[in-house]
């Protein structure tokens, strides 16, 4: 186990079809440097957790994934990051293209001040889709929110209990059927229970479309990825297979962190 | 265990919260007892005059008027200008006497025209000519009893002069003369509690009546503050919404945001002085009279500027309110820029952009100074609101609540008429604002959500 980056850190395990695909990718927000030199695949139809000590960067590379750092701050990158095998930082980007391909799921459930049903119908809604409510029900099934939802479909979205609320907001997420769902640590704030739900829902999904997850709970990870990236200090540590992640890591500092001894 | 010492910067701040209410509570109970204490029936009667009843003041409530009395010519009452018809003023004021139970009135004073408007004379001047007329009275009636024949036909046309009441009516000043015994008083000698009450109520409404009319007045406020806030609200809006929604963070927007504070600090004076030097004056040479004077459009869109701070702050801390999350969870969508505006920030800020527009509107309602130069005069002698297109005259001078208060307690005849609308006026306008403040404050923390 040494300190410097281990060649076989690079392309740690075999993806034969990558949804995403970072190459020496550094990112720095407002001036100060956030991501260095990161480099791995995530392959499609996988669910992918995130997972390292706060103020490691993971939700600033989620939020590379649809290009929302540059929402809040000045943003400078290095590297590539190929979403579908497009570098999605080159100039020709078209953002609102990218962000209807990429779904995401905030911290809190922030459902919009509007009814359950224009809730998940919002994506197709401003992406000027069909029938965007038949689309909505549609996903409603998807998700099995249908039976919970069916009777308050009118009802506003935002009054929701959280742990339901959150559930629509991943609906909300994929009603405009995205390749990729990110998703930031959507349980912080719900009850076990809720957070059991969420999960099963995520299961549910079976690769359609690829999950991106930021967790800062490691058994949560474990739960429900195939895939793992720990991440420390704006460096990537490991990643890998979500099992040998777990069982064997290669590097003390994973170790130290999924075992609860920092982070 | 010596007490904890008291904490200083407790003491303060409860000391002045305390100062604050107690300020607050007085200056409304002062107001209460000045409307109260003018209308109650000491210095005023109740009259009915050709059918309509009208309320007279006794001119007593100054120095002259104690000369009056004290010389015991009797009392001096004076009739307002709307005693005969709402619509109409007469234009002229009368004093009357009340002489050894009978009824003299003094000749009739013009209104002067002035800018725009109309001023009554002053007390003084009426007092001063019904004394004068008296004083003819008690000469011609001496030099009668001589025997002096002359004398006693002049005292005979006085007298028949003193028995009629003339006034001149409306625009077209068409004369009317009423016999004075056509005048009769409804107030009881010696009013019992609840006929005092009842008096009260009375006096009250027809003050609020009362000339110069406290209804123009309510018209001319209620429309400026209405144009103002129109004409405000949408550019301090659209100001916010660049502000806080499409803005870089950079030079430009700071420059911006300390512009409009600094707009904010300036005291609204200043914002007349604008009005009238730089847009009235600017505009003048382009347009026809009346629009070309100080007139209720300039006083709008003084006030339009006053507001534009208040609401592009008010609305701008609205738009802020609107958590971050949501506009992105909206992005991520797939959604515009616009799109986000339209279906989430702007939905999520309606009850506090509602609030910054109650604001800015209490912002125009509350303003005097500016006014006094751009356009609100003592009496305007013409309606703003008539059946004529196009219907709302924005040209000329216009009665405003608050110059009413500064006319009414300040220099208006002192009495209670005066007084007495003036400080109605000052609670209906403190009334108003506190009312609108607390709708604003409604809308930003409601109880139970939105």
């Amino acid at each position: 186990m040494t300190e410097s980056p281990q060649p076989t850190a690079r392309h740690p395990y075999p993806v034969d079809d990558p949804l995403i695909e970072l190459e020496g990718f550094g990112l720095s927000l407002g001036g100060r440097q956030i991501l260095s030199n990161i480099s791995f695949s995530v392959p499609k139809g996988s669910i992918t957790a995130l997972i390292g000590p706060s103020g490691s960067g993971k939700t600033a590379l989620l939020r590379s994934f649809n290009r929302m750092n540059e929402w809040t701050d000045p943003v400078r990158m290095d590297g590539s990051l190929k979403f579908e095998g497009k570098d999605i930082h080159s100039s020709g980007t078209d953002l609102l293209g990218l962000r209807s391909r990429v779904g995401m799921v905030f911290r809190t459930p922030n459902a919009f001040s509007m009814s359950v049903l224009e809730n998940v119908a919002y994506a197709l809604r401003v992406q000027g889709k069909r029938h965007p409510e038949d689309g909505a029900e549609k996903i409603l099934r998807r998700t099995g929110l249908w039976n919970l939802l069916k009777d308050r479909l009118s009802d506003r979205g935002d009054r929701l209990p959280s742990g339901l609320q959150q559930r629509l907001c991943v609906a909300r997420a994929l009603a405009a059927s995205p390749a990729l769902l990110l998703l930031d640590e959507p349980c912080s704030i719900l009850d076990p229970v809720n957070t059991a739900e969420l999960e099963d829902l995520l299961l549910s999904l079976g690769g359609e479309p690829t999950v991106v997850i930021v967790t800062h709970n490691p058994q949560q990870a474990a739960r429900i990825s195939q895939y793992t990236a720990f991440l420390s200090q704006g460096r990537l540590v490991e990643v890998g297979p979500t099992e040998r992640v777990f069982q064997r890591p290669q590097r003390r500092e994973t170790d130290d962190y999924i075992s609860g001894r920092f982070g | 265990m010596r007490p904890h010492p008291a904490e200083p910067l407790a003491v303060c701040v409860t000391g002045a919260f305390t100062l604050l209410v107690v300020g607050s509570l007085s200056i409304l109970c002062l107001l209460t007892f000045l409307v109260l204490s003018s209308a109650w029936p000491r210095d005023l009667e109740l009259i009915e005059i050709q059918g309509k009843t009208t309320c007279i003041e006794r001119l007593g409530s100054d120095a002259h008027g104690q000369w009056v009395r004290k010389s015991g010519q009797g009392d001096a009452w004076l009739l307002p200008a709307n005693a005969l018809d709402n619509a109409r003023p007469t234009r002229g004021y009368s004093a009357m006497l009340l002489q050894d139970g009978r009824w003299f009135c003094s000749p009739n004073l013009e209104l002067r025209e002035s800018d725009g408007g109309y001023s009554s004379p002053s007390s003084r001047e009426l007092v001063e000519s019904t004394a004068a007329f008296h004083q003819d009275l008690l000469r011609l009636h001496s030099n009668a009893r001589t025997g002096d024949t002359a004398a006693i036909a002049e005292s005979r046309r006085l007298h028949a002069l003193g028995k009629l009441l003339r006034i001149r009516i409306g625009n077209d000043s068409s004369r009317l003369e009423i016999p004075i015994q056509e005048i009769q008083s409804l107030r009881p000698d010696h009013p019992s509690f609840p006929e005092k009450i009842a008096i009260l109520v009375q006096t009250l409404a027809l003050q609020f009546r009362s000339s110069p009319s406290s209804f123009a007045s309510l018209t001319g406020t209620v429309l400026a503050t209405l144009l103002a806030t129109l004409l405000a609200s949408p550019l301090a809006i659209a100001a916010a919404i660049w502000l806080s929604e499409f803005s870089r963070p950079g030079k430009v927007a700071w420059l911006f945001r300390q512009s409009v504070q600094l707009l904010a600090g300036i005291p609204p004076v200043v914002f007349g002085a604008f009005g009238l030097v730089v847009l009235i004056r600017g505009a003048a040479p382009a347009l026809d009279a009346p629009l070309a004077t100080p007139s209720l459009l300039w006083a709008s869109l003084t006030l339009t500027f006053l507001a534009l701070p208040t609401v592009t702050r008010q609305a701008h801390i609205a738009l802020r309110q609107v958590p971050s999350h949501l506009r992105e969870a909206s992005l991520c969508s797939g959604a515009t820029r616009l799109q986000t505006l339209r279906h989430v920030v702007l939905p999520g800020a309606r009850r506090g952009l509602w609030a910054a527009i109650l604001m800015g509107s209490v912002q125009a309602l509350a303003e005097t100074a500016p006014l006094l130069l751009t356009g609100a005069v003592q009496l305007a002698g013409h309606p703003l609101l008539d059946g004529s297109a196009p219907w709302v005259h924005l040209g000329g001078g216009f009665e405003h609540l608050g110059t009413r208060i500064y006319h009414g307690i300040e220099q208006f005849p002192p009495g209670p008429l005066g007084t007495g609308a003036g400080s109605l006026a000052c609670l209906v306008l403190a009334a108003s604002a506190i009312a609108l403040r607390t709708w604003a404050a409604a809308l930003r923390h409601p109880r139970n959500g939105p």
